[in-house]
């Protein structure tokens, strides 16, 4: 049941891939989601509502896996008191996704698949912020992996207060409802 | 803030150990602080994460949350199984997040330490087992799927069991970890308490010590500067005090003195200046002090020294002195001694007191009194003179006339024994005048009284018969003779006066012994002992009781005046009291007086003296050649014609300065013989000098018309010199000129 344990060597060359690629993806897209957001072709991952300017199912804007790994990628390798050692994430950062579904909130209400909700302050959603993974070690993540989103923050190099980002790392992510004060 | 200041300063200066010790312990103190500090921060640090921890890291959320999932795993099987047509994706789901809370719990560091519990991991086991088993079930096709269903969900329901211990280990877990912290916290907390108390304890006692040690200082210093101030006040005061003995020491002329057994003299400065010497000049031994006294007067103070020290009584002496100017201070020393604690005599302790003037004046007061008494006396004594000088002079004219050539004997005897009271009564007068010295003799005073009776009974009239009773074995007395019948005689004329009417007049002797009650019962100044009595009791008038008292003091007298110059029993009681004896006088008015005169008997030893016999008048004419210097012309002639009758060889001179002229021209005498007072330059003990320096072993024999002591002493004179008192008789002066040239020809012979 334990993930396989990759070699370090791999997982850098594997790293620096994942940027390079997520640089040109970015490079490439930014005029198209930037004006309008596409319409979900496959399942339903993602679902964002309340104060967002861009949406693509009403009020909502939902975002399939392709949607998403078309947003810049970002890596971040952490360890986490919920997995075995540093573990490499995968996935787009909180801040790409609040600008692409132009968020003006402040306060981010995260539901998970089994009901689990947590308040993430839009202040978290930086340049060296939280991701919203969807790769673990490369690999796709499953519900039984805590998949298939599992908000991220690279613990490793926050300082201090880290249980208090513990407590917003919420997994098997399934919904966020931008909030104003 | 004063106090505070003060103790700051008393800090930093004077108690400098106190300080560097507070310094010290200060810093032990905010070390122990410090490290109190960092330990409170560092526990609660810890206490907050483990808190924390609890709250988010904690594996017993993360355990909760699986068997949340589990349950509802459990409920959407179980509806699964009660619809048909159920969408089974739901169950799927749960069973996925179910499987995700296991894989966790698996996998996750929080729950790393857990898994070390074997009975954590067993159920864990077990748990995993099934959802790894389950998994193909799950994930098969949906007819599969609900077929299996119902063993599946039993499977699923068997592992509840286990979840729920899994849960319970953990809690019990966290619940003894969570004890063991806290009684760890509670023990570094009790830890920390005792240090904190134990450094707040000690800085307080290092305080409440400086504060004490610094209080009890500053107590100290008042005190000492009280004591000090006390001091100096009692130094100034001591001073003021000093000075002002010094001052009243100086103005009293009274030095302070102490002597030691070991005749080392302490004198304080008056007495320096007393004796006119410098502290350099005087070593402070006795034999220094001595040095100054005059010598005459050493053995008295040797003597009175010596008694005080005995007998530890009081020291007084009265001494003179000769300042290295070479001035005479009369001195009065008295002192006490002091005794140690066995009552052995230390030393002595006195004062010296300088009373030359004091004893000037006190001479100069006598001779003023004197001077009255000699003039008062011309008045009353002219009578008796004339009585006697017309006795004398009628006398003298009988034999003139011739007219009785028979009874000239009787005639020249009258007129002799005239002279002769004459001659007595001028001594009397001098001794009187001059409280002149006794020349007491061991005698017989019934004796006194037989010759005293045989040539007065011509003064008594007829009218009085005169009765003697003499006691045989009478003690002897030691008494100048002359004047004890002096007083003998003025008793005799005081009984005769008392009975004009004529009366019986006794005289009677007798030995007495008069005691110590007898002493008291008189309150009179007589010692305790033997006594000879002497009483002449008359039968005249008496004598009133008020008048007792005064009939001693001198001029009292109540006969008329002119007939008796009121001297006579005054003398009487001087006379007795110089020879240690007493007057006593029984009067009745109308019945006659007794005068008693008691003499102190002699002791045995004294009564074998007997009195020296009267020289026998030589009758070998003498051949020595003698210068006789006298100023009085009728003197000179009677003595001249006296020594040449005698067969000397007498060349008169009218004064000293004359007889030294003689001397000068022809120096061959044996003898000289000088009146001591005259007139001229000469006085006889300057010529007795003048003439000794030229011949020194010159015999001299003075005359005088009084014997002042004070003048013949220290004016050449020597103590072989006879002095003989005018008027001289033949025989007197015979027997002193026959002395003398012995003298002289036993020394030369020697």
């Amino acid at each position: 049941m334990r993930q396989i344990n990759r070699s370090r060597g791999a997982k850098a060359i594997l790293q620096t891939l994942a940027v390079l690629v997520a640089f040109f993806l970015h490079a490439g897209l930014s005029t198209s989601w930037a004006a309008e957001l596409a319409a979900p072709g496959g399942d339903v991952l993602l679902t964002v509502t309340g104060q967002i300017s861009r949406t693509n199912f009403g009020d909502v804007a939902e975002f399939d896996r392709d949607m998403l790994t078309a947003l810049p990628a970002r890596v971040v390798v952490t360890s986490t008191p919920w997995t075995d050692g540093p573990t490499e994430f995968t996935g787009v950062a909180l801040a790409d996704l609040l600008d692409a579904v132009g968020a003006r909130g402040s306060v981010l209400n995260a539901q998970a698949l089994n009901g689990y909700i947590v308040d993430i302050p839009v202040s978290d959603a930086q340049e060296a912020g939280p991701i919203i993974a969807y790769l673990r070690d490369g690999k796709p993540m499953g519900v039984r992996n805590k998949g298939p989103l599992w908000v991220v923050y690279p613990f490793d190099d926050l300082t201090g207060g880290q249980e208090l980002y513990f407590n917003r790392a919420i997994w098997q992510l399934r919904h966020i409802e931008v909030r104003g004060e | 803030m004063i106090a505070g200041g003060r103790t700051l300063a008393f800090l930093e200066q004077g108690g400098g150990r106190l300080w560097n010790l507070l310094r010290v312990t200060l810093a032990a103190g905010l070390l122990l602080l410090l490290w109190a500090v960092v330990i409170l921060a560092i526990e609660f640090l810890e206490t907050v994460e483990i808190v924390q921890k609890r709250n988010w890291e904690n594996p017993q959320w993360t355990v909760n949350h699986a068997e949340i999932e589990y349950l509802e795993f459990l409920r959407q099987a179980s509806l699964a199984q009660v619809e048909d047509g159920a969408d089974l994706d739901a169950l799927r789901l749960a069973f996925d997040i179910f499987y995700s809370r296991v894989e966790t719990l698996n996998d996750g560091k929080i729950t790393g330490p857990m898994r070390d519990n074997p009975g954590f991991a067993a159920e864990l086991a077990e748990i995993t087992d099934f959802a790894t088993g389950a998994t193909e079930i799950i994930d098969a096709a949906d007819p599969d799927l609900r077929a299996a269903l119902p063993g599946f969900a039993a499977r699923a329901a068997s592992i509840r069991d286990n979840l729920r211990r899994l849960n319970m280990i953990t809690l019990e877990n966290w619940a003894s970890e969570s004890i063991r912290r806290r009684e760890a916290s509670m023990q570094t907390l009790v830890l920390l308490a005792v240090a904190l108390a134990g450094a707040f304890a000690l800085l307080l006692a290092v305080v409440a010590g400086l504060w004490l040690m610094y209080r009890e200082n500053l107590n100290r210093q008042f005190a000492l500067t009280e004591a000090h101030d006390r001091t100096r006040a009692a130094e100034a005061t001591l001073r003021v005090s000093e000075a002002r003995l010094r001052e009243a020491q100086k103005i009293a002329k009274l030095g302070a003195w102490e002597v030691n057994s070991e005749g080392e003299l302490y004198w304080s400065d008056e007495t320096f200046n007393i004796f006119g010497l410098s502290r350099s000049e005087f070593d402070g031994t006795i034999a220094s002090f001595f040095k100054r006294c005059h010598p005459e007067d050493i053995p008295k103070i040797k003597m009175a020294a010596r008694e005080a020290w005995d007998t530890q009584s009081i020291y007084e002496v009265t001494h003179r002195i000769e300042l290295p100017t070479g001035q005479t201070r009369t001195l009065v020393e008295r002192a006490k001694p002091s005794l140690d604690t066995s009552g052995r005599t230390t030393r002595l302790v006195g004062t010296v007191q300088d009373i030359t003037e004091q004893t000037i004046a006190e001479a100069q007061l006598r001779q003023a009194q004197k001077m009255e008494v000699v003039g008062q006396l011309t008045g009353g004594v002219a009578h008796d003179f004339n009585n006697l000088l017309a006795v004398i002079l009628g006398n003298l004219e009988l034999i003139q006339e011739r007219a009785e050539p028979s009874n000239d004997a009787a005639f020249v005897q009258a007129a002799i024994t005239a002279a002769e009271r004459g001659a007595e009564l001028t001594k009397n007068m001098l001794s009187f005048a001059r409280q002149s010295r006794l020349e007491p003799k061991v005698i017989d005073l019934n004796k006194v009284v037989h010759e005293t009776k045989s040539w007065t009974s011509r003064v008594l009239p007829e009218s009085i018969e005169v009765e003697v009773s003499l006691l045989a074995g009478l003690w002897r007395v030691e008494v100048d003779p002359s004047l004890a019948q002096n007083a003998l005689l003025n008793l005799l004329l005081n009984a005769r006066d008392a009975m004009p009417e004529g009366g019986r007049l006794t005289i009677e002797t007798s030995n007495l012994r008069i005691d110590q009650d007898y002493v008291d019962l008189n309150g009179e100044e007589v010692e305790p002992g033997r006594y000879v009595m002497l009483a002449v009791s008359d039968t005249g008038t008496g004598i009133e009781a008020r008048q007792l008292a005064q009939i001693f003091e001198p001029f009292y007298t109540t006969k008329p005046t002119g007939s008796g110059s009121g001297l006579g029993l005054s003398m009487v009681q001087g006379f007795m009291r110089q020879s240690g004896g007493t007057v006593r006088v029984y009067s009745e008015l109308g019945v006659g007086t007794t005068f008693k005169l008691y003499f102190r008997a002699c002791s045995d030893a004294d009564s074998q003296k007997t009195v020296p016999p009267q020289r026998q008048e030589t009758t070998t004419p003498g051949d020595a050649r003698i210068l006789l210097a006298e100023d009085e012309p009728a003197v000179l002639d009677v003595l001249t014609a006296h020594l040449s009758r005698a067969g000397y060889s007498v060349t008169p001179a009218p004064s000293g300065d004359a007889a030294l002229e003689i001397w000068k021209s022809t120096d061959d005498f044996d003898l000289l013989i000088t009146d001591i007072v005259m007139p001229g330059t000469l006085q006889g003990t300057h010529l007795a000098k003048e003439l000794r320096a030229l011949r020194t072993d010159l015999p001299v024999v003075f005359l005088s018309g009084y014997a002042n002591e004070a003048m013949v002493h220290g004016n050449g004179l020597r103590s072989e010199d006879i002095r003989l008192m005018k008027p001289v008789r033949r025989a007197d002066l015979l027997a002193a000129v026959e002395t003398a040239l012995e003298t002289a020809g036993k020394r030369e012979r020697t």
